[in-house]
């Protein structure tokens, strides 16, 4: 912590950490102490080295320079979320992190739409495996008289189906390997992108 | 002339901006630095006019890649920093980040 002598100058301190701590608030404790550290260090650096006898003045100097803390904390924090989210697997933390990230440049929203999509994907597949529980006879692994085939809901009653009741499980065994792959692909890309970016 | 200035700002802007860490890990293969340190050297070669809390995202990215590290060190008067450190990883990539850059810069130049 910094000692303010000025009770103006602490004012303004603290509702700016404040600010941070905002930003900040979707992180484990250990990493919000990390940047909070990290901040108050630089302001007190910042404060010190354009030495102004004026204590507020010094701070306010110090706050303009290093910028408003949604600009440069909210592309911290979102990266942070995924890196944390696709490391624990857990589908709400993930989703909540690629909706944060969406928007943070069109590559990172091309990105994460794309993620979006594959986990949309394996939604539709474990839905399909809940739905043939309760329609049986209307859905399934079909297979019409020209060859083609495909797996959902059937209006043709000509069409004949493959799997009964195993399609259930094996669309619940497929989403949850495809939900643990997709995952596994985002955790690679969020940790080795900037890395293959440089070679 | 207004509009010319404004386009070579912008574009001045822009390749400072792509250039930032590659800056960071020259600067780190120098030595260990803190955040404030960086940012401050940062705007002094480069004349960049960036908020210095820009350098906190970078940093936090370049490290998730395995680019640097961090540790906190208490220091003797004031309050602890944390230095930041150039890895193996790192210094690997900065090099081939060196080459490619002349590389760049000398097929620029050759363009008539």
């Amino acid at each position: 912590m910094i000692n303010f002598k000025n009770e103006k100058a602490k004012q303004v301190f603290d509702a700016y950490l404040q600010q941070v701590e905002q930003q900040i608030a979707s992180l484990p404790e250990n990493e919000k102490k990390d940047i909070r550290m990290e901040i108050t260090a630089h302001i007190y650096d910042s404060m010190r080295i354009h030495d102004n006898p004026d204590e507020a003045v010094a701070l306010q100097n110090a706050l303009q320079k290093l910028g408003k803390p949604e600009e440069y904390i909210k592309p911290l924090v979102a990266e942070r979320q995924v890196y944390q989210a696709a490391k624990s697997f857990n589908p709400r933390r993930l989703f909540i992190a690629l909706l944060k990230n969406i928007g943070n440049g069109i590559f990172n929203t091309i990105k994460y739409i794309f993620f979006g999509f594959l986990y949309f994907l394996v939604f539709i597949i474990i839905l399909t495996a809940i739905c043939k529980i309760f329609y049986p006879h209307y859905i399934g692994f079909y297979i019409e008289d020209n060859g083609s085939f495909y797996v959902g809901y059937s209006y043709n009653i000509m069409a004949k189906e493959k799997l009964g009741y195993w399609l259930s499980p094996i669309l619940f065994t497929l989403g949850i390997l495809l939900y643990f792959l997709i995952t596994l692909l985002l955790k690679l890309f969020t940790k080795a992108k900037k890395a293959l970016r440089l070679k | 002339m207004s509009e010319e200035t404004d386009f070579i700002q912008r574009w001045n802007s822009q390749v400072k901006k792509g250039i930032l860490e590659f800056i960071i890990l020259l600067m780190l293969s120098k030595r260990n630095r803190y955040g404030y340190e960086l940012i401050v050297e940062i705007k002094k070669y480069t004349e960049y006019d960036v908020a210095e809390g820009t350098i906190y995202p970078l940093l936090n990215r370049l490290k998730t890649c395995g680019m640097v590290d961090s540790n906190w060190e208490e220091m003797e008067s004031g309050m602890p920093r944390k230095y930041y450190k150039i890895t193996s990883v790192g210094k690997k990539n900065l090099s081939e980040m060196k080459k490619q850059w002349l590389y760049l810069i000398s097929n620029i130049q050759s363009i008539k």
